[in-house]
């Protein structure tokens, strides 16, 4: 068999729903071609976190543009979106930390972002239950929020469909073909051929991959990350509380149902695909969520499980064009890659259409040096 | 993608049931409370999966953990698609397999572990 469009877009996680959208918004045929299902990778294993406190410039105003897009994401999409604006509140228990928070704070203010540092007794304030035991204050930013990450992702793909494109499911991409320095199509296992102007490159931990089947090297590597989700309960407080202590975690109430979804960064970082649950993580989050929160102690965990982070070498992403003509990349998320799915897809769409894009992408090139990390990875 | 052949099967097991019937607003998921018209709606918007139906809906995903509803789904996708039930992939169970306090779990390690302090690289935070 073989099909025909505009552009291909290789994922169907958000990276390349959004750009999808984006793409087919602006008159482009889109086939998004997906190897399992919608949200199978690292989108429907993400806990929903949106904000703007980055340390990166061009970080920073793609997610400032992100949040802005996310308050009106549910009209545009026809479907409930769940964004709430529930802020983010960083939390510092040393000196090292809290200098850090207003190192980055003083570079989110030139963009204009509402944060600021709040002492120990506003931080309980903004969130009740809150143990302050040892706590120096916190970096909050009441603009931040939260959504669903498959209420985002299927609706962007429903708006895709909607739009004259399609969604090609169980499609595992083997072959990218070329003709001279040009990408022409890509074969999946079925031996089915998809012939395209553009392709895109949104194969989230995959991406290298997928890129080297047209012989352009992704540097992304993956992280494993585990998370859990509890039973629903009453509004406890609004905000994703990050606490940056070496054994600290991060959870946030989802703001529709009242299930809190959280994770921590394991120390030393788990490298490569692993699903697995663990017993460490589902009594090692519990205490580190207790602790800060004592009153939790009696709510309930569901579930948990892992995913993986897309890493890249500085925690940026990697997105624009490559060496090979038609072929572009959007992945190297880093954890982030929800957050960003509006602006970047938007962002993305543009540069593939016109070359560049309304912020410029410079510094997300595949082509940058991986020097600079983000110190609010 | 429809299979004439299996459909009568499946008409004939609903005969005999009175859960599953056409454009139903009968609870599948009550944890999510999710319909069988959702469902079957989910379905042919082309998310003829398990895991595909799970995150469009959230079913599965509540306190049962999908003990009461995976196998009313498996059905409607068998009779929606052909696929039969016993060939759909199941989504992976999780622990814990009943819910289980924060409390109680965060008990069984000590507040002084062993948790190493960060040397190497930072990994990053959603």
């Amino acid at each position: 068999m073989k099909r025909s469009a505009d552009v291909v877009v290789i994922g169907a996680g958000i990276t390349g729903a959004a750009t999808g959208y984006y793409l087919a918004k602006s008159g482009l045929k889109v086939l998004v071609v997906e190897r399992g299902f919608p949200c199978a990778g690292s989108t429907g294993r993400c806990i929903g976190g949106i904000r703007a406190q980055f340390t990166h410039d061009l970080t920073i105003r793609v997610m400032i543009e992100s949040v802005r897009m996310f308050q009106g994401l549910s009209e545009e999409l026809g479907e409930d979106v769940e964004w709430f604006a529930g802020g983010y509140l960083f939390l510092a228990f040393d000196e090292t930390r809290k200098q850090a928070f207003f190192d980055a704070i003083a570079i989110q203010k030139t963009y204009g972002l509402d944060v600021r540092f709040v002492p120990p007794d506003e931080c309980v304030k903004i969130a009740p239950g809150l143990d302050p035991v040892g706590l120096l204050g916190g970096a909050y930013c009441p603009t931040d929020g939260q959504a669903n990450p498959f209420k985002v992702t299927y609706g962007y793909l429903e708006g895709i469909k909607r739009l004259g494109g399609a969604l090609v499911m169980d499609c595992d991409i083997k072959q990218v073909n070329k003709v001279g320095d040009k990408v022409v199509s890509v074969t999946d296992a079925k031996g089915d051929v998809y012939a395209c102007n553009m392709l895109l490159n949104a194969a989230g931990c995959w991406a290298d991959e997928v890129g080297t089947m047209a012989g352009v090297r992704v540097p992304v590597t993956a992280d494993r990350h585990e998370s859990l989700v509890t039973e629903a309960v009453e509004r406890v407080f609004n905000p994703m509380l990050v606490d940056y202590r070496p054994d600290g975690c991060y959870f946030v109430q989802h703001s529709g149902t009242g299930h809190f979804i959280g994770c921590y960064t394991p120390v030393p970082l788990v490298p490569g695909h692993n699903y697995d649950a663990t017993d460490e993580f589902i009594t090692e989050m519990p205490r580190r969520m207790v602790r800060l929160v004592p009153r939790l102690a009696g709510v309930k965990v569901l579930r948990q499980w892992a995913g993986s982070y897309e890493m890249s070498p500085d925690g940026n992403p990697i997105c624009g064009g490559t060496s090979l003509r038609g072929f572009y990349v959007s992945s190297g998320m880093s954890g982030h890659g929800f957050m960003f799915g509006p602006a970047l897809g938007k962002l993305m769409a543009e540069q593939m259409v016109k070359g560049s894009a309304s912020i410029p992408l410079d510094e997300f090139f595949l082509s940058r040096s991986f020097g600079k990390a983000e110190a609010m990875k | 993608m429809k299979s004439k052949v299996r459909r009568p099967k499946a008409r004939a097991r609903n005969r005999q049931s009175s859960i599953v019937n056409r454009q139903s607003s009968v609870v599948v998921c009550r944890c999510e409370e999710v319909t069988e018209a959702e469902v079957r709606r989910a379905i042919r918007m082309g998310y003829h999966s398990l895991e595909a139906v799970k995150r469009y809906l959230r079913t599965g995903m509540g306190h049962c953990q999908g003990r009461g509803c995976l196998r009313l789904i498996a059905r409607l996708i068998q009779e929606e698609t052909g696929i039969p039930a016993s060939e759909q992939q199941q989504p992976r169970p999780r622990p814990p397999l009943k819910p289980l306090p924060l409390g109680l779990l965060g008990s069984f390690v000590s507040a002084e572990s062993d948790t190493p302090d960060r040397t190497d690289k930072e990994g990053a935070v959603p």
